[in-house]
């Protein structure tokens, strides 16, 4: 029969202990950094979005953001059509008629 | 004041703050036309003025930081059109430019308007804080936010009145509002003539170019009309709600052809603001429009015609 083996001396399992404790500390600091560094990441993010007003750097964006014929939720909740503007079904014409126009479009 | 242009007949009179034009063919339908537009237009304005204390919007601006305030039919149909348009531009038609518009001086009727002291210019309060309840019939306005849908009630009130004045007639109708041109039913033989210029005010002996329209919209936005001074500024009356400012006069003028009306002049009203980039942009969409730049020189795109006069 094997005698059982020797018990850790007491300084020995005091290392150990302490050894733990700060491998704890360390992980419970590094997640409490990442959790911060998200938020303030979120929070800076907001703060810019409300003080620029977005704009498409270029017209193809702005394309593909007007030309989906599909209802749009926006962030509050409310339905708004977003299909695309339009082109009439016959382009405007050339006219050489003596006719007198019925109006003027112009600024007004 | 009416004229007759057999077959087509045409009336002239005030309303919303400019000059309307009622066109039928063919023209004995003129009277029932001109009451159709008559109460479309009213409809709206008690609406959606700004300059009427009366109206919902001025009711609305009035309650900003409130609870909802619920609203008519006509209203959420105007915030919806208003709202879409803002979607449509990334925000270059605002309809949250109203309080822009106030710290620029125009905060009366246009005609009221006196030259005043510098201004300290204001940015749109945002359209997606505008809280539409369509299902609700309610409207709530965040404190501060001001509304303004003189970009798109307009050409809305154009659209509503042709088509109820088509439908009250059965015949051809145009409809303008200031030179924002709705068209609704058959039109007459070789077209709509119009003629496209800086402003609807002037005759059309003014410079510019004669087209005819078949159906559709015809909208036309300039920074020539509608100026002011503030202080040492020289302001018109199109702001860009980024930053509260008239926008930079890379066009003058822009006339736009679409569908209805309203989306016309959402695509006038955007192309002054956006500058540099309207014309890829109309283009893209295959609007037809002419742009006149600041120096007089002209674009055309989207199969707009030349001009052969």
């Amino acid at each position: 029969m094997n005698p059982d083996p020797p018990s850790p001396e007491p300084e020995t399992r005091r290392a150990v202990i302490a050894r733990d404790a700060g491998l704890r500390r360390i992980s419970s600091t590094t997640r409490w950094i990442a959790t911060a560094v998200v938020a303030l990441s979120g929070g800076l993010a907001l703060i810019a979005s409300n003080a620029f007003h977005g704009r498409a750097a270029t017209t193809a964006t702005q394309s593909s953001s007007t030309t989906t014929p599909t209802q749009q939720s926006t962030s509050n909740g409310q339905q708004t059509s977003s299909g695309a503007i339009q082109q009439p079904a016959q382009a405007p014409q050339s006219t050489v008629t003596q006719q007198q126009p019925v109006v003027v479009s112009g600024g007004s | 004041m009416r004229r007759a242009l057999a077959p087509t007949a045409v009336e002239t009179f005030a309303a919303l703050g400019t000059t309307a034009v009622v066109a039928t063919e063919p023209g004995e339908h003129l009277a029932a036309a001109v009451e159709a537009v008559r109460a479309a237009i009213d409809e709206i304005d008690r609406a959606c003025s700004r300059f009427r204390p009366d109206s919902e919007i001025s009711r609305l601006n009035a309650a900003a930081g409130g609870p909802a305030r619920p609203v008519s039919r006509t209203f959420i149909r105007a915030t919806r059109c208003a709202l879409r348009a803002a979607a449509l531009t990334d925000g270059d038609v605002d309809p949250t430019i109203g309080s822009s518009l106030r710290a620029a001086g125009y905060d009366r009727d246009f005609a009221a308007i006196r030259a005043g002291g510098p201004v300290r210019f204001r940015r749109a309060g945002g359209w997606r804080c505008v809280e539409l309840d369509a299902a609700g019939a309610t409207v709530r306005l965040p404190a501060g936010v001001e509304l303004d849908y003189g970009a798109t009630a307009k050409a809305l009130a154009a659209d509503m009145a042709a088509a109820a004045a088509s439908g009250a007639t059965g015949g051809g109708v145009l409809v303008s509002l200031g030179g924002d041109i709705a068209t609704a039913g058959a039109a007459p033989t070789g077209g709509w003539i119009v003629r496209v210029a800086e402003d609807s005010r002037r005759d059309a002996a003014q410079a510019g170019q004669t087209i005819s329209i078949a159906d559709g919209g015809l909208a036309t936005s300039s920074t020539t009309r509608r100026r002011w001074v503030r202080g040492s500024e020289d302001l018109h009356h199109i702001l860009d709600p980024a930053t509260g400012r008239p926008a930079a006069e890379r066009w003058r003028t822009v006339s736009v052809a679409a569908a209805t009306c309203v989306d016309a002049n959402i695509a006038s009203t955007a192309a002054i603001v956006r500058g540099e980039w309207a014309a890829a942009w109309l283009e893209e969409l295959a609007l037809p429009a002419r742009l006149v730049a600041a120096d007089g020189s002209v674009t055309l795109t989207g199969g707009w015609p030349l001009d052969i006069g």
